[in-house]
């Protein structure tokens, strides 16, 4: 059976719920072990089928290279961040078995999401991972501000679901159907859009930039991220994102992709206002967290651009530019969780003051990787800034590239604020010098890719044009 | 005939819900409501939507809300006092009902389709309306029913976590060894005047 990972996900989930109750100490260590194993063993089952494409379960998911690929990308963010959490973490507060549990929860809904292929699975997958969201955002029961994040996350993702609803039942009322490959036919038989139409389409993704914080609707990504615990921020910065993602380029090329030039507006609107807000919002951040979600924010906008012509090239530099913005910004995170003031964590930008002399090789893997955020030429986000304002440019989109390039520029002042305080600033003493061989270990990977992956872009090139070619295939 | 019956028993029902003094005989008046509008839904051939509604509506949401009207001591005097002051909003949202229905009796087009699931087609077979409904939800929609299965499971797990508070943290004492507590264990004496 094709769709064996995420069956295999879930019977697993099911099992390590029931094992997990009977683990008398350390119960989290153990499951979490246990959730690193069976995210590596479907991560085979992904790669076995990732060529093939395949509607199964009556239409209602479709087995795609572009949705394998995407499901890697999950895959290997979730499993970096387990990992994070079972050697850097030392919060007490979330060492629960359920913790774990709820993560793999949350990637299965995810999961569903990339491959769906129908409103009505888009719908439930959706719930599925944002509710296992909610309660990971509220876990930390010591903290109040995470209980707040878990309130603010909850109503918003509520408000989000009911315009989702909106959106889709105007959508199912023009076509009678809730199929993606149905509503594909059907919209290229119609000759007159009705307004209706494109107004369910609107809505459906006011709701889903909802999720991926794009810009007028990113209001509560800052207070989430500072209040929810920091393993769950890496989270939630890098993996939904993906997802996401995903689920807007499926959503909008496949089934819509011939109104283009009706949601590509809407695009445009969300990508110069992510843009702008990423990069005006982070200047007087004094969080680190709050910091990079407003940089979250930035790049959402940044890939964007690519959406807007709705055309092959545009997928593929989204694509790569989601790779590294994976592997940027879970090294960010990782550098982050490993502040600690007498084992406690802390966010704040002055604790990264003089960071250079207490961690020397710390300080240079979140130079690496703020660099690279902010897209200086030997790292690898340039690659992604290069290839997405490319697709603006051959597009004639030169607003946006204009504004895109302007913005970096704006967003590199606070990226290299950070590089002077740890560098040039007064050493903080407090800060606990001890890092554990672990995340060393991940953080030099990461670095390590950040700097080579500029040198091979043909084999991301390849990878990406290879996997777009599957969504474009079928319309 | 029998329609008109029970329609108007609902209407009387849902006005005596906002209308009466005690909180507890509004609740009682709610699940009253369901049960007519359940006997409507029965007329109408729709069997499965009946129970459904007793079983959900009456038999959790309305049990819930009277155990929490007993629970909670409600002042009923303080609830009518804004009553005036919400009636002008109710009054406009009854008129965009109102308005609602019309267009839709008006059978004014607003480019929409009928949905393609031909549910008269099962019940020719001689199925009934429960089992037309369960022949879809166990065959095409297989996979949205586990998955609702697991967003169920999802917010179960998710309620325990979040409400649980472990045995550790609480300071609750043990009686066997309150029990057996001897004053030599917990007082120590002490010779003052040796220092």
């Amino acid at each position: 059976m094709i769709i064996l990972p995420e069956i295999f996900l879930s019977l697993s989930v099911l099992a390590l719920l029931l094992v997990g109750p009977f683990i008398r100490k350390k119960g989290y260590v153990i499951i979490g072990y246990l959730v690193l194993l069976v995210l590596i063993i479907s991560q085979f089952f992904i790669f076995k089928n990732i060529f093939q494409f395949e509607p199964i379960f009556n239409g209602f998911f479709v087995i795609d290279s572009f949705g394998s690929f995407m499901k890697c990308l999950l895959l290997i963010g979730t499993t970096v961040v387990i990992y994070m959490y079972l050697t850097v973490n030392k919060d007490n507060s979330i060492n629960q078995i359920e913790f774990p549990i709820l993560i793999l929860i949350s990637l299965i809904g995810m999961m569903f999401m990339v491959s769906s292929n129908d409103i009505l699975s888009l719908f439930l997958s959706i719930e599925l991972q944002s509710l296992a969201l909610y309660v990971l955002v509220a876990f930390s029961k010591e903290e109040e501000n995470s209980s707040e994040a878990g309130v603010k996350y909850f109503v918003i993702g509520s408000i989000s679901t009911c315009i989702f609803l909106f959106g889709a039942s105007l959508i199912y009322g023009f076509f009678g159907t809730t199929n993606f490959t149905e509503i594909s036919e059907a919209l290229g038989q119609t000759r007159e859009i009705s307004l209706f139409l494109i107004i369910g389409v609107v809505f459906v993704l006011v709701s889903l930039s909802l999720k991926v914080s794009a810009a007028p609707f990113h209001m509560w990504t800052p207070d989430v991220y500072q209040g929810s615990p920091t393993i769950i921020t890496a989270f939630l910065s890098v993996v939904p994102k993906v997802a996401v993602f995903a689920v807007i380029i499926r959503f909008l090329v496949f089934p819509f992709g011939e109104i283009n030039v009706d949601w590509g507006r809407i695009i445009i609107i969300l990508s110069i206002s992510s843009m702008v807000v990423g990069s005006f919002g982070a200047l007087f951040q004094k969080d680190l967290k709050r910091l990079f979600a407003y940089s979250t924010i930035n790049h959402v906008g940044f890939m964007l651009i690519g959406l807007v012509p709705g055309s092959e090239d545009g997928i593929i530099a989204i694509s790569i530019y989601l790779i590294l913005y994976l592997i940027m910004n879970t090294g960010v995170f990782l550098v982050i969780l490993n502040l600690r003031i007498d084992e406690r964590n802390v966010t704040s930008i002055k604790d990264l003051s003089g960071y250079s002399n207490s961690n020397f090789f710390m300080a240079v893997c979140m130079a690496i990787f703020v660099f690279s955020m902010a897209g200086i030429p030997p790292l690898s986000g340039f690659l992604g800034k290069l290839i997405i304002l490319n697709v603006a440019i051959d597009n004639n989109l030169f607003y946006l590239a204009i504004i895109g390039v302007v913005s970096s520029v704006i967003a590199a002042f606070y990226y290299l604020r950070i590089v002077k305080l740890m560098f040039f600033d007064k050493t903080n003493d407090e800060l606990d010098k001890d890092v554990n061989i672990e995340s060393k270990v991940l953080l030099s990977v990461l670095s390590f890719l950040n700097i080579s992956i500029l040198f091979f872009p043909e084999f991301f090139l390849d990878l990406s044009a290879s996997i777009t070619f599957s969504l474009f295939a079928v319309n | 005939m029998f329609f008109n019956i029970f329609s108007a028993i609902i209407i009387v029902s849902s006005l005596m819900v906002v209308l009466s003094r005690n909180p507890v005989y509004s609740v009682l008046f709610l699940v009253f409501t369901f049960l007519n509008a359940s006997i409507i839904f029965l007329i109408s051939n729709a069997e499965f939507l009946a129970m459904t509604l007793i079983i959900v509506y009456v038999g959790a949401v309305a049990v819930l809300f009277l155990f929490v009207v007993m629970m909670l001591n409600i002042n009923s005097t303080k609830i009518k006092e804004g009553l005036l002051k919400y009636l002008p909003f109710g009054v406009l949202l009854t008129l965009v009902f109102v308005g609602e229905l019309y267009v839709i009796f008006q059978g004014e087009s607003l480019g929409f389709v009928t949905p393609k699931i031909d549910i008269e087609e099962l019940f020719q077979n001689g199925n009934s309306n429960t089992k037309a409904i369960g022949l879809y939800l166990y065959t095409d929609y297989f996979i949205i029913f586990q998955m609702s299965a697991y967003v169920l499971l999802v917010a179960m797990i998710g309620a325990i976590v979040l409400a649980y508070k472990d045995k550790k943290s609480i300071k609750s004492q043990n009686v066997f060894i309150q029990n057996t507590v001897r004053k030599e264990d917990l007082i120590k004496l002490v010779d003052s005047k040796k220092k």
